[in-house]
């Protein structure tokens, strides 16, 4: 890599720490002035005040909120994101058993997302004016707007209930334990659904950049160049038209990062996929404070690296963007 | 120089189809918009008029699939779907249209104040923005929805607050390019405050845009408080789409009518409010003379 | 001994929303093999346009109404696709006006003059991109190596435009368009340019089309000048004696214009009104008022070519005879 695109990114890391700082502040502070008392709840209903009192004094729930912030700040630089309440396990270890599993999810759904986007986009333009072009940017559009878990509904109908082609959730298939490449397949089948179904919202809004970066690009004076040089129309679109449009699109699909963690929730809730959408539900309706702290920061992580890639790949792409 | 006709009259690309035959296709859109959202208000607003059926009441003949009497089928308890669509599709729409008030109201204020005074207060402005674009917004709505409480007010709020940036930048962003425009050096210059500024002379080059992010807004507060919906995070004395949606989900196997009606709502009128936002959209930068 | 090409009474129509408009209006010229025509005119005048359509390069809205163009005795209209994509960039160049917008912002230079050679040889590799720095050092561009994996941006606008002529050459044409390749340079550059082109015409026998708005370009270059204006050819023939002795007033006034930019102390003459284009509805000649010289069947009747031997031709009624111009006249219409 280029020193000039390290520094680059070195120097956007640097800025995003303050802002991460402020965000895991606000978040504490708003998770603690929630109603309702975790140690009762932990403690169960049948517990005696002095179980209670227990659990309260074990995660330094009765000490003032500042302390409790400063503790937790604290163990966070060194890496201890605390202990979960409902697992009794630590934070760090419950979620990042579950990350790939998520990533895993998400990274498919986006390479589906933008291949097919992509391919809408071309032949949308290929065919410009046409009723293709209607066609796709009329499903480009409904795909932007059809709530995914409804999309999930609907596919799960169709496709796991009526035609069983697909399993209704889950990652694996209960009670079996396949070895190697019997076991990558298994997993692949019960990817499928949730992953279209993450897929065609993403799908929609790459089609339509990506569309208007091609579109954008073909009016330029060096598509005619290219065309004087002798190249018919798919050798510009290809090597003129598309690699001038990936920008847009790049940027779009960086900042769609946090959408999809969102859709991430309710897909894997859906299809019960064990991921840290899965989790975080949980942990909303278990009161799991340091679960839920560590689930929101973990995703919100997640969306500043993804933003910042994308604006690293931008620059490299866009060899102006830095260089000069 | 070449300018003269090639440049004013003619793409400089064989590209295929010409500029010009764009225009009816964006009216189309706008126009598909129009229809949808009305076809939805109204819906929503006549529907319990016309469809006289409580949303609420148990019957006795459960799960029963679509027919005559029971146009969308019944629910678990026996309860008309289709009554429960009707009164989902208020519920939905104000729900939609009262978060994407706040969230405009709340956008257009602080954009247009970072944009008019610049400096400093800019500054601060834009570095808040980006905190609520680097947060996972829907995640923050889910646990602040699940943990002060799920009534509508609340939710209603929650999107709200959660979805002013959008607008803030489009103000700003607006205020920004009026502010140099001449007759607002004029009127400072003939002493008028800048509230008076803001309101008599920007407020009108304004509201368009307003507009236009009040309808994608509005999509988008619906498309988020269906999901909280489905989450179990809404009202639940409210028969909103989402929470149908939600109480579908045991029943995709069995009576697929639960969740496919609802869903279908949604989505168009979603899509709706969205047609309508980029239909209006590009008709203003029509009238603005670019392409 | 037939013409390299053959431009025959090409009529050119755009479309509007408000109906057709005509941007060339029967226009028909020569190239003859290795000779250099300008075509020279002001803006509106459909020079661009008929350059274009040589290559077939009219973007939708235009169509070529009537008219013939022929390369080597071929239709140029009647050619496939096939014919037609080798016969771009393969038998005809171009050069553009602007190398800042001709290149592609976020592709090396390199690439963008080896895919050139793409379709019309069988050049690949390591062979393809030592002819590139063959082709770079042809046109002047030092240190031709390096510079090849530049972008457009980290070149000077006439280190662009080089590159451009480098990529118009690649394949030895025979024949070299080149709109206004001057134009968007700097006063400095434009001279070298302009040297390049000649030279490289010279050395590979390539015929040269040179269009542009100043006539004191074409002087130094071209073998033939063709005057068009509002869509028509106004005077064609010899280059040398079209300037020595031009016999319609719009070239006489451009050269009148060409001539003061040198002088000091003497009034500035500029041909007064804006140039008509060819939608422009005139009655009679179209030049006739902005013209000097006009007389009163100039505004009732248009002119034809008329043939005036020895290659020439001009579009005019006056043609110079011993008429004094009434500098006084011309309102803007």
């Amino acid at each position: 890599m280029e020193a000039g695109l390290l520094a680059f990114v070195g120097r956007r890391l640097a800025g995003a720490v303050p802002l991460m700082a402020v965000i895991v502040v606000l978040t504490f502070l708003l998770i603690h002035a929630a109603p309702g008392d975790p140690a009762t709840l932990l403690a169960g209903d049948a517990a005696s005040p002095k179980l209670i009192e227990q659990v309260r004094n074990e995660y330094h729930l009765n000490q003032p909120l500042v302390d409790q912030l400063g503790i937790y700040l604290l163990n966070m630089i060194h890496g201890n994101m605390g202990i979960s309440i409902y697992y009794d396990l630590p934070v760090n270890q419950v979620i990042l058993q579950r990350a790939p599993n998520t990533l895993l999810l998400i990274g498919v759904s986006l390479i589906l997302a933008v291949c097919l986007g992509a391919i809408a986009a071309v032949l949308s333009v290929a065919n410009r004016d046409t009723i293709v072009d209607s066609l796709i940017s009329g499903i480009s559009i409904s795909g932007y707007a059809i709530p995914s878990f409804w999309l999930a509904q609907m596919l799960v109908i169709v496709f796991a209930v009526g035609l069983h082609w697909f399993p209704t959730g889950g990652m694996t298939t209960i009670g079996q334990s396949l070895p190697g490449f019997a076991h990558i397949e298994d997993v692949l089948g019960h990817l499928i659904l949730p992953a279209v179904t993450l897929a065609v919202f993403e799908m929609g809004l790459v089609a339509r950049f990506m569309r208007a970066g091609l579109l954008d690009a073909l009016d330029k004076e060096f598509v005619t160049v290219a065309y004087a040089k002798g190249l018919d129309k798919w050798a510009v679109i290809i090597r003129h038209a598309i690699p001038n449009s990936v920008l847009p699109v790049a940027s779009v699909v960086g900042q769609q990062f946090g959408v999809l963690v969102a859709g991430a929730v309710v897909i894997e809730t859906v299809f019960s996929w064990p991921g840290i959408g899965q989790l975080f539900y949980g942990a909303i309706f278990n009161r799991d404070y340091p679960l839920l702290m560590g689930c929101f920061i973990y995703a919100t992580v997640g969306v500043v690296l993804a933003n910042l890639a994308t604006d690293a790949i931008y620059a490299a792409i866009d060899p102006r963007v830095y260089r000069s | 120089m070449s300018t003269g006709l090639l440049a004013e009259d003619a793409p400089s690309v064989p590209t295929r189809g010409s500029v010009f035959r764009m225009r009816p296709r964006l009216g189309v859109s706008a126009a598909l918009g129009v229809t949808i959202v009305g076809a939805a208000v109204a819906a929503a607003l006549i529907g319990p008029l016309v469809y006289r059926v409580s949303p609420l009441a148990l019957g006795a003949s459960q799960l029963a699939p679509p027919s005559l009497t029971y146009p969308m089928g019944t629910d678990n308890l026996g309860r008309d779907i289709l009554a429960r669509f009707i009164y989902g599709a208020r519920v939905s729409l104000a729900v939609g249209t009262l978060s994407a008030l706040v969230a405009v109201g709340i956008g257009s204020f602080v954009g247009g104040l970072a944009g008019y005074l610049g400096g400093r207060a800019d500054f601060f402005l834009m570095r808040v923005t980006e905190v609520f674009q680097v947060v996972p917004l829907f995640l923050l709505a889910i646990i602040i929805v699940a943990l002060f409480g799920s009534g509508q007010a609340n939710v209603i709020l929650v999107i709200g607050i959660l979805s002013w940036p959008a607008t803030a930048r489009i103000a700003r962003g607006q205020v920004l390019v009026l502010r140099e425009e001449e007759y607002i050096l004029a009127a400072k210059l003939s002493g008028a405050t800048w509230a008076r500024i803001l309101t008599k002379h920007m407020l009108p080059n304004v509201v368009p845009y307003l507009v236009v992010s009040a309808s994608l807004q509005t999509g988008s507060a619906i498309l988020v408080a269906a999901f909280l919906g489905f989450l179990g995070l809404g009202d639940p004395s409210q028969p909103s789409w989402g929470l149908l949606l939600n109480q579908g989900q045991l029943y995709l196997t069995s009576a697929w009518w639960l969740p496919v009606f609802p869903g279908l709502g949604l989505s168009l009128t979603i899509l709706g409010l969205n047609l309508l936002g980029d239909g209006i959209g590009a008709t203003l930068s029509q009238r603005q003379g670019t392409r | 001994m037939r013409p390299l090409l053959e431009v025959s009474d090409v009529k050119i129509e755009f479309s509007h929303s408000s109906g057709p408009s005509t941007a060339v209006d029967g226009v028909t010229f020569d190239v003859h093999e290795g000779e250099c025509v300008g075509i020279v005119g002001e803006s509106g005048s459909g020079k661009s346009v008929t350059a274009r359509s040589v290559l077939r390069l009219l973007p939708s809205a235009g169509k070529m109404t009537s008219g013939r163009i022929a390369f080597e005795g071929e239709d140029v209209l009647g050619m496939s696709e096939l014919r037609l994509r080798e016969f771009r960039g393969g038998d005809v160049g171009m050069v553009f006006q602007d190398p800042m917008s001709s290149l592609n912002p976020v592709i090396r230079v390199g690439p963008q003059i080896e895919e050139a050679m793409l379709y019309h040889s069988r050049y690949g590799g390591q062979e393809a991109k030592s002819r590139v720095v063959d082709l770079l050092a042809r046109v002047q561009v030092p240190d031709p190596r390096m510079r090849s994996r530049a972008y457009p941006h980290q070149l000077s606008g006439g280190m662009r435009q080089r590159v451009m002529i480098a990529m118009a050459y690649a394949n030895e044409p025979r024949l070299l368009i080149a709109d206004e390749p001057t134009t968007a340079l700097d006063v400095t550059v434009q001279a070298q340019i302009l040297r390049l082109l000649r030279e490289l015409g010279r050395e590979f026998g390539t015929a040269v089309i040179l269009i542009t708005h100043n006539l004191a370009l074409v002087a130094d270059l071209c073998d033939r000048v063709v005057v068009m204006y509002a869509g028509r050819v106004v005077e064609q023939g010899p280059c040398r004696e079209v300037i020595s002795n031009p016999q319609h007033p719009y070239t006489w006034a451009l050269l009148e214009t060409a001539r003061q930019m040198g002088a000091k102390g003497r009034k500035l003459f500029a041909i007064p009104g804006s140039p008509a284009s060819a939608k422009d509805r005139i009655h009679g000649c179209r030049f006739h008022p902005r013209c000097a010289f006009a007389v009163d069947r100039c505004r009732d009747q248009e002119p034809p070519l008329i043939d005036l031997g020895g290659g020439r031709e001009a579009r005019c009624w006056v043609l110079m005879q011993n008429v004094s111009p009434d500098l006084t006249r011309g309102t803007p219409q």
